[in-house]
């Protein structure tokens, strides 16, 4: 098993070197600057050409490439342009960490609503509720966060005033109310949605059947016959979601004012800012690797025949 | 379901840590309002939006008065030697910095000519272009800063000399992009200066704390010369993305006191609104937007063409569809609030008179122009103008335009690269940097910084005469003949002048716009 999970580690080595490679050009190739900013003036030509000098953006592309690459390898991703007393390390230390409280709230908000909801959809197929869950579901997913974010602020916030409009004051406050909310629907529709299908499936094997002739309690049933194994399905919709929801979203963010990963990596696009760009895009792919591996994981502790296959 | 346990702990232990106290008080007596992330906190550095939350803490020289006469802040007196050239500021010793000790001369010539200094790089440099040797010392052909005509002569005295006699350095002293920091923090804490816990500032409030993307707190200075702000404290949260809908959210939700613009699908609404109407505050800015021609393009250097698509433009339409009447329709370039603009000179009439311009040019019909395209950044409404101009063009004089929509930043790269390449017609604008004939004849047609390519020498002799003249009457007249010339050449066809729209709470008093820039200065008002 860790020989196993020591050679899906080093597949991820490639991918984040192609990804690497990717935005590197792709964000090189853009046109735009990262100093020309908002101001009534273009910048002087003397002025610009000082700071491609200072930030070696004069020195040909590959240059810069290898010279990214390998201050990337020791940890060092290179200043952020945007705020030019901040490196990209301490930018990720300080957004990161609002995304992805507020990415985990939402997630397990979906999970704990969304896993019973599915059930409880399976278990009442084609009867009221059935159609009630999967309404929501459908709902779910298919407004976009914008959408949801936007009328939540205006019915809950600028309506009712129950919640504030805008702004931060961490995740145990009225102000995370709204985000999370808005996160947590569209991994929610997903989970029910999956977890039913998977429910519905499981229901009428053998096992369960046998499990029932047993005289084992309903519940025990469901849960630990049914939900377990109908959970294997639902995890990879989780782990997908979660890679998405933790590193932030723009719209939500950016709607709701929240000083996050996923607003910040969409201004450092705006203001070109090319260190930024590059290692918040890593960090993302690193984040999609680490719960692709952890949902691997989760195969293991649910499901027997995996641990069959790869565990001698 | 041990897992889902381990996932459901791991979850709440990530969410408890390290959590942050909330930054902002409830403060009934503070001053609340929605900001864009500034840039630069250093006031050398801003040249952006950030100077109108810099202005609140850090303070130029003097403020320019709508009469063109200036309002002395932190210097006592400002005398122009015979010379033409000397500048002599007498600083007011009243004035401190949030620490106690004294602004002196000192602090700002370190101030200025950090602002030209080659390896500071700063957007500033540009407001002192005019003083003897700092082009040569900011472009880094001359090392030796003493030879800047920036000198401290005394304690509070330091005299600029400029390279010629520039009537309009004396609008330029005025500017919020020129203050001082302090010369003894800066040398020791360097870039980290501007964190909150070094920072000291020479305006009416100091900085207490900032957080990136998040918040920004200031209080009163207790050292500050002037009139002691009547609000204590400003809060201000920081959004991004459409800070006009954030704004105006916060503001009916009563978490805001002050909106600095309004997102032009709810003027209608806010304009109808008994209450609300009342707290809406416009001023009319000293800016324009229009559309302009490359005039080294063969299709656009027939005057009759240019004349002919500048009366095809229905300016009302435009204004009513983008703004909702609130801007207002400009028929030419330079506003009339600066001395020199004169709507009167504007090309005149109908859509008719146009029509025939067009076929005497050779396009009857439009019969034979060639197919052309519009270039627009994606943002302020540029777009729908984009589409007015289209649709304008092709109904009245029978010729037909694409467009091509650019992000804000890719549109910047491709304006500066106009210098060498062709294109047909581009929407663009300008907004007053200050109040004086020369940052618009001069800076922006002369210096072409719109990449219009308008080369016309005539206009070109006036505008050097007017930029050197002393005397304020003698100068305007060079400006006027220059404007007539501009309106008469046409090498952009002007279409709206923007207004800024505000919303102030009614406990907010005395809040006023100031100079062309709109500023600001939540010390000049009251909480009731």
């Amino acid at each position: 098993m860790l020989s196993y999970f020591f050679r899906r580690l080093m597949a991820g080595i490639p991918t984040l070197l192609i990804s690497f490679t990717l935005v590197f050009f792709i964000a090189h190739a853009t046109p735009g600057s990262p100093w020309d900013t908002s101001s009534n003036r273009p910048l002087e030509a003397a002025v610009k050409a000082r700071l491609d000098a200072k930030y070696h953006l004069d020195d040909p592309l590959y240059v810069q490439y290898i010279d990214y690459l390998a201050g990337a390898l020791q940890g060092d991703f290179g200043p952020s342009f945007r705020d030019r007393t901040k490196s990209v390390t301490d930018i990720v230390a300080q957004f990161l960490p609002v995304s992805m409280k507020l990415g985990s709230a939402a997630m397990l908000l979906a999970v704990v609503l969304g896993l019973p909801l599915g059930a409880l959809a399976a278990l009442s197929r084609h009867r009221v509720i059935d159609g009630v869950v999967r309404l929501i579901s459908t709902l779910g997913i298919s407004m976009p966060s914008y959408v949801v974010t936007s009328i939540l602020i205006v019915a809950f916030g600028v309506g009712l005033g129950w919640v504030p409009t805008f702004g931060w004051k961490g995740v145990f406050s009225a102000s995370s109310l709204v985000p999370i909310f808005s996160l947590a629907l569209a991994p929610l529709a997903a989970i029910i949605r999956c977890f039913r299908t998977s429910m519905l499936e499981v229901m009428n094997l053998d096992f369960i059947r046998t499990a029932r002739a047993k005289g084992l309690r309903p519940a025990t049933v469901i849960i630990h016959h049914m939900g377990r194994n109908a959970l294997i399905p639902a995890i990879t919709v989780i782990g997908a979601y979660t890679s998405y929801v933790l590193v932030g979203s723009f719209f939500v963010e950016s709607i709701a004012g929240i000083p996050g990963f996923g607003r910040y990596f969409v201004l450092a696009v705006a203001a070109r800012d090319y260190p930024v760009i590059i290692g918040t895009t890593l960090i993302y792919a690193l984040f999609v690797i680490v719960i692709n591996l952890i949902v691997d994981l989760s195969y293991f502790l649910l499901d027997p025949r995996v641990r069959a296959e790869h565990g001698r | 379901m041990r897992l889902s346990h381990a996932l459901l702990a791991s979850a709440i232990a990530l969410l408890a840590v390290g959590e942050a106290k909330p930054v902002i008080a409830e403060t009934p007596s503070a001053f609340r309002m929605i900001v864009g992330e500034p840039r630069y906190m250093d006031p050398n550095l801003a040249s952006d939006f950030s100077i109108y939350v810099n202005a609140q803490l850090f303070q130029p020289l003097a403020r320019i008065k709508s009469d063109g006469q200036l309002e002395m802040l932190q210097a006592k007196n400002i005398e122009l030697g015979s010379d033409g050239r000397t500048w002599t500021i007498t600083l007011n010793p009243n004035y401190k910095w949030s620490d106690g000790t004294p602004v002196t001369a000192a602090d700002w010539e370190y101030s200025w000519k950090r602002i030209l200094d080659p390896k500071v790089a700063s957007d500033v440099a540009a407001f002192l272009s005019d003083v003897e040797n700092a082009d040569q010392y900011n472009k880094g052909t001359i090392t030796d800063a003493s030879q800047v005509g920036i000198k401290a002569t005394g304690e509070y005295t330091f005299q600029v000399m400029t390279a010629k006699v520039a009537p309009q350095f004396r609008a330029k002293l005025a500017l919020p992009y020129l203050t001082p920091v302090p010369k003894a923090v800066v040398e020791q804490f360097g870039d980290a200066w501007v964190a909150p816990e070094h920072m000291v500032t020479n305006g009416p409030y100091k900085l207490v704390s900032r957080v990136n993307d998040q918040s920004i707190v200031m209080e009163a200075n207790p050292h500050y010369g002037g009139k002691k702000p009547a609000i204590p404290r400003i809060e201000m949260t920081i959004a991004s993305g459409d800070l006009c809908t954030a704004q105006l959210r916060a503001y009916e939700a009563d978490e805001v006191d002050f909106v600095t613009c309004l997102p032009s699908q709810d003027i209608d609404r806010l304009q109808k609104d008994p209450e609300l109407s009342k707290q809406l505050d416009p001023f009319p800015l000293a800016a324009t937007e229009w559309v302009q021609y490359d005039m080294t393009n063969p299709t656009w250097q027939d005057k009759r063409v240019r004349h002919a698509l500048g009366l095809a433009i229905d300016r009302n339409a435009i204004v009513v569809a983008v703004s909702n009447g609130t801007a207002r329709p400009a028929a030419s370039i330079v506003p009339d609030s600066i001395p020199g603009g004169s709507s009167g000179d504007a090309i005149k009439g109908s859509v008719d008179d146009a029509r025939k311009l067009l076929a005497d040019a050779g396009y009857p019909d439009g019969n034979g122009f060639p197919q052309f395209t519009i270039t627009t950044t994606a943002n302020r409404g540029r777009p729908l103008i984009a589409q007015l101009l289209q649709q304008m063009w092709s109904e009245n004089l029978g010729i037909q335009a694409s467009i091509n929509v650019l992000e804000e930043n890719a549109y910047r790269a491709w304006v500066q690269s106009r210098k060498t390449e062709k294109y047909d017609t581009a929407i663009q604008g300008w907004w007053s940097d200050y109040a004086d004939p020369a940052n618009w004849y001069g800076d922006l047609v002369l210096s072409d910084f719109r990449q219009n390519h308008f080369s016309n020498a005539e206009f070109a002799a006036l505008v050097e005469k007017g930029n050197s003249e002393p005397d304020p009457a003698k100068r305007i007249e060079f400006f006027r003949a220059a404007n007539k010339i501009l309106e008469e050449e046409q090498p952009m066809s002007a279409i709206q002048n923007p207004t800024d729209l505000w919303m102030v709470k009614p406990h907010v008093r005395g809040l006023k716009h100031e100079g062309v820039l709109n500023m600001y200065h939540i010390e000049e008002a009251t909480l009731e």
